[in-house]
């Protein structure tokens, strides 16, 4: 019996370091590159689909192949700042200690696409729901707490709302869609500004969390009532159901490439760090159509790395209108980035050299 | 040292002069070099955990494990281990109240009670539960078993027991502490029941026959001979499960929900500090979430290390209870 | 291991054995206890013993004396249903016991288990202190009241009172092996039973403990009935009354099971054996 305590010790002492080993495998597990001819990258799930694209499409135009795993923007980050890929890619910007501790890492804008508000009511359809900002942000704050609540049904004149219990979700791990979300919800609503605010992970009032993409559809899909956010791609390809958001316009829009496109316009003048927010985009002519919860994808390598070489003419090819074209359809919808975007992201990346 | 002496002398004289045998070096030598390597990768381990913590141990102090906050929006943050110690707590010894019976009494009946031809069969069956990854089990646990409990199971427990605070409303999502609880419980199951099985096995036949021929039935001599004999090896069983339990991330992230409040009913969503650590460590946004999520992992690792010592104490408290280390055996 | 827990016995010389066996009165005075008829024990498709009819005495001490693999420790099994636990075992013929066939499936082992108690080969006190390990089956068959003096009174025919009265609160496996098997004996008499069974309870111990326990089924015999296995002919000759010598056969396939060879008094068989496979094996020509 005495052995049996010994080895209860030396297993139970280690549980703990497991847990935090656990969470730290997941950028172990994408290794260096060793060969010029293989890019490796990990990081935002929302891009994942848009490099499912490019990868085999660049594969064929130059013959480098490039490998992503969709570990979620946060570990994307972890992995380019431990160097065990050779690019990250996030759809929320590097916060200045993310920056920092990534070194000499720039952000590129290399996408363009949308989280939407995915919801499980039962007899109501995809953009059969209407919100605005205001009613979304009141939901998630908690003072919203039934489908039949008048703020609802006066967005929703003609529609029979259910007397339905809301129940919010929300991403667990730290997401770019949460950062995208958070922005809207901090743009729209005071209230949210100040007890929320915005990040890829917040102090949430309330609901229930769900891993990545999928667990936030699986939490969603089981739970009538349900509410919570997803990349516009992933709802698409999995046949969820999404509402329409009322934009600063006063127009209910229903996250479209030409609807993205739409909130990309508002970008004007590029910041240094190229980070932007496009999230409810003022009233404008020019963007009436504008998906309010619009965001940019980065994509972020160091500056000085020996796949410098690879990296820039992957990224240069996939900032180009052909490239961009292969991921906006009707199952992907990637909007193309503006001019004024596409010469800073440009700019930025003739700085990467080996 | 080591004299391959053949001399005249030795020979006449050959048990003197102490001999190195190569193969008890080596065995010392790698023996030694193993638990030693252990050793300090374990303090390496502690070592790495407590500098990692430093930034949120100095903003924080010890007031870290009280305060219930966990904000990691830069220029708004603050952190505290509360909610997260509370969730480990009520998770892992709610599973292993389940998980204990079940455990104990799936060992029983394989090792004294089952046909014999239905043993190895369901022998292995449990100890294949073992085997499923916790991605896997959390995946089922949110996608089957989290939706089943919030409709069946949970409504029928609130209208029930609703008056004890654990039972309230039921969640109207499938995570839930609750859901975490089972998932665990049974993640447990198999360790807790192979260890028991094969202590029961290690109850001697003739303590056993020594009770059945004192004409008692099979359930009299398992009270009163086979659950003495095993008792302390169960209660080390029991804590290995737990610290399991605590210790276990991946599925408990899929399936508790997540949140910062500290409520008494098993409905609610809730988080451990595994799950915390396993859901946020990647995507933490300044050096002080880091930290702070690093500071959790201290904090489990203590509680860990109290869980092994309180195994070692209640082993060696039987063990001395009951004789067993006399050795009075003939 | 010695010491503490030795036995603070007087010492006396081993080999003088004491033979204060009375005279036996004559068989038709004698209480049959056990009528066994025709018995045979089969293990899966291997029989261990064929063909043993005999009966044993009430308040006697009935010896089972034979070579290793005789079936001898088989056979006093049957008495108490033990090779129950094993799942091939089977026996066909009869053993009744006051006149009722214990030997069917429709009898319950437990029950009879009540009544025919038994000490095994290797002392197997409970881990349990020395009180609980005679009280323990007291308590749970129900015999609650004057708990303290039935153990005492257990522990005093076992003879080991005097030894253990002190530190009844100690642990059972703290006790040497002879105060252990004592143990075990106080252990299967405190639950008050008609008939106790000895299966070589002194084959792991020293002389004088094996002295101790000879001794204590002399001074028990008016109030139990005991059958012995031993493989210690001398220990046979002391303790037994009447003695069964069983002996390996081949049947006609050159399979080997044990059989009964001959039964009478103790005196008769260590002295007048009619059977010479009988005087072989006592002689210590054989075995």
């Amino acid at each position: 019996m005495p052995n049996l305590g010994t080895s209860i010790r030396i297993v139970t002492a280690l549980a703990a370091a497991a847990a935090l080993a656990a969470a730290g495998a997941g950028a172990a597990s994408a290794t260096p590159a060793k060969q010029l001819t293989t890019l490796n990258g990990a990081g935002s799930s929302l891009i994942a689909p848009a490099l499912a694209v490019w990868g085999p499409a660049y594969t064929k135009a130059a013959g480098v192949e490039v490998n992503y795993s969709s570990v979620g923007s946060g570990a994307g980050i972890a992995a380019i700042t431990a160097k065990t890929v050779d690019f990250g890619a996030s759809d929320a910007p590097l916060t200045p200690d993310q920056a920092s501790a990534c070194g000499d890492c720039v952000q590129i804008p290399w996408a363009l696409s949308a989280t939407v508000p995915t919801y499980n009511i039962p007899g109501l359809h995809s953009g059969q729901l209407k919100l605005d900002g205001p009613t979304l942000a009141k939901i998630f704050l908690g003072r919203i707490t039934n489908w039949d609540d008048p703020a609802v049904k006066k967005l929703n004149a003609g529609v029979r709302l259910p007397n339905l219990k809301i129940t919010t979700v929300h991403r667990s791990d730290g997401s770019g869609d949460t950062y995208a979300f958070t922005d809207y919800l901090s743009h729209v609503s005071s209230q949210w500004a100040s007890q929320v605010g915005t990040a890829t992970s917040v102090s949430w009032p309330g609901g229930v969390g769900g891993a990545k993409n999928p667990g936030v559809a699986a939490v969603i899909a089981s739970t009538p009532g349900a509410i919570g956010y997803i990349s516009v791609a992933y709802v698409i390809q999995n046949h969820l159901d999404w509402a329409r958001m009322k934009n600063s316009a006063g127009n209910f829009v229903l996250a479209s490439a030409p609807d993205i496109e739409a909130a990309a316009q508002s970008v004007k003048t590029v910041p240094a760090g190229n980070k932007m927010s496009i999230v409810d985009p003022p009233k404008n002519a020019k963007f009436k159509n504008a998906w309010p919860l619009s965001t940019f994808t980065y994509v972020i390598v160091h500056t000085v790395t020996p796949q410098a070489q690879a990296l820039r003419k992957f990224i240069f090819w996939a900032l180009t209108p052909k490239a961009q074209r292969l991921i906006n359809n009707s199952f992907l919808v990637f909007a193309p980035i503006p001019t004024v975007v596409l010469s800073a992201a440009e700019r930025t990346l003739n700085k990467v050299h080996a | 040292m080591a004299s391959i002496d053949t001399t005249s002398e030795s020979a006449r004289r050959p048990f003197e002069g102490r001999r190195v045998h190569l193969g008890d070096v080596v065995l010392q030598g790698v023996a030694g070099a193993a638990a030693a390597g252990a050793t300090a990768l374990v303090l390496l381990i502690a070592w790495k955990v407590v500098d990692g913590a430093r930034p949120s141990i100095s903003k924080f102090g010890i007031s870290f494990v009280w305060h219930d906050v966990w904000n990691p929006v830069v220029g708004r943050e603050a952190y505290g281990a509360a909610s997260f110690l509370f969730g480990t707590a009520i998770t892992s010894f709610v599973a292993l109240l389940l998980a204990a019976p079940l455990a104990i009494g799936i060992a029983l009946f394989l090792t004294e009670l089952a046909p014999r031809v239905l043993r190895g069969p369901v022998t292995s069956l449990v100890e294949t539960l073992a085997a499923i990854p916790s991605v896997v089990v959390g995946l089922w646990g949110i996608l089957v078993l989290g939706p089943a409990l919030r409709s069946h199971v949970e409504p029928w427990l609130h209208s029930a027991l609703g008056w004890i605070p654990l039972f309230g409303p039921p969640s109207s999502a499938g995570a839930s502490i609750f859901t975490a609880i089972v998932v665990l419980t049974i993640m447990i199951l198999p360790i807790v029941s192979s260890i028991s099985r094969e202590l029961f096995l290690g109850v001697p036949a003739e303590l056993k026959e020594g009770a059945l021929a004192l004409g008692t039935t099979r359930w009299e001599m398992v009270r009163g001979v086979v659950f003495p004999y095993a008792r302390g090896g169960i209660a080390a069983a029991l804590i290995l499960g737990l610290g399991r339990a605590m210790g276990e991330a991946i599925a408990v992230t899929q399936v508790i929900g997540g949140g910062t409040t500290i409520s008494w009913n098993l409905f609610n969503q809730g988080d451990t500090l595994a799950s915390k650590i396993a859901a946020e460590y990647q995507g933490a946004t300044s050096n002080l979430d880091v930290a702070s999520l690093i500071y959790l992992g201290l904090i489990l690792l203590v509680l860990s290390l109290g869980a092994n010592i309180a195994a070692q104490w209640i082993v060696r408290g039987v063990a001395r209870r009951h004789g067993v280390t006399r050795g009075g055996r003939a | 291991m010695k010491g503490a827990g030795e036995p603070s016995i007087t010492i006396e010389p081993i080999m003088r054995v004491e033979t204060r066996r009375q005279p036996l009165p004559p068989r038709e005075r004698l209480e049959t206890i056990f009528h066994v008829e025709g018995l045979d024990a089969i293990y899966g498709s291997k029989t261990a013993l064929k063909g043993v009819s005999m009966e044993i005495y009430k308040n006697l001490v009935t010896a089972i004396i034979g070579p290793s693999g005789c079936g001898k420790s088989t056979y006093v099994r049957c008495f108490n249903r033990m090779n129950d636990l094993i799942p091939s075992f089977r026996m066909n013929g009869s053993i009744r016991y006051h006149g009722q066939d214990i030997s069917g499936s429709n009898i319950d082992p437990v029950a009879v288990r009540r009544n025919i108690g038994m000490v095994f080969q290797r002392p197997n006190p409970f881990p349990k202190s020395i009180y609980d390990n005679v009280a323990w089956g007291c308590r749970v068959l129900g015999m609650k009241d004057d708990l303290d003096v039935r153990v005492e009174r257990a522990l005093t025919q076992a003879a080991l009172w005097d030894e253990v009265k002190d530190r009844l609160k100690a642990s059972g496996l703290s006790l040497s092996g002879g105060q252990q098997q004592r143990l075990c004996i106080a252990r299967a008499i405190a639950v008050e039973p008609d008939v106790v069974l000895m299966d070589e309870p002194a084959s792991s111990l020293d002389p004088i403990a094996t002295q101790a326990i000879e001794q204590l089924m002399h001074g028990l015999k008016s109030e139990y009935t005991f059958v012995i296995v031993t493989h210690n002919m001398q220990q046979a000759a002391r303790v037994a009354d009447m003695t069964a010598f069983f002996s390996i056969s081949r049947g006609e396939e050159g399979e080997r099971y044990g059989e009964l060879i001959e039964y009478d008094a103790t005196e008769k068989i260590f002295t007048a054996p009619s059977d010479k496979r009988t005087e072989d094996y006592v002689t210590g020509r054989f075995g």
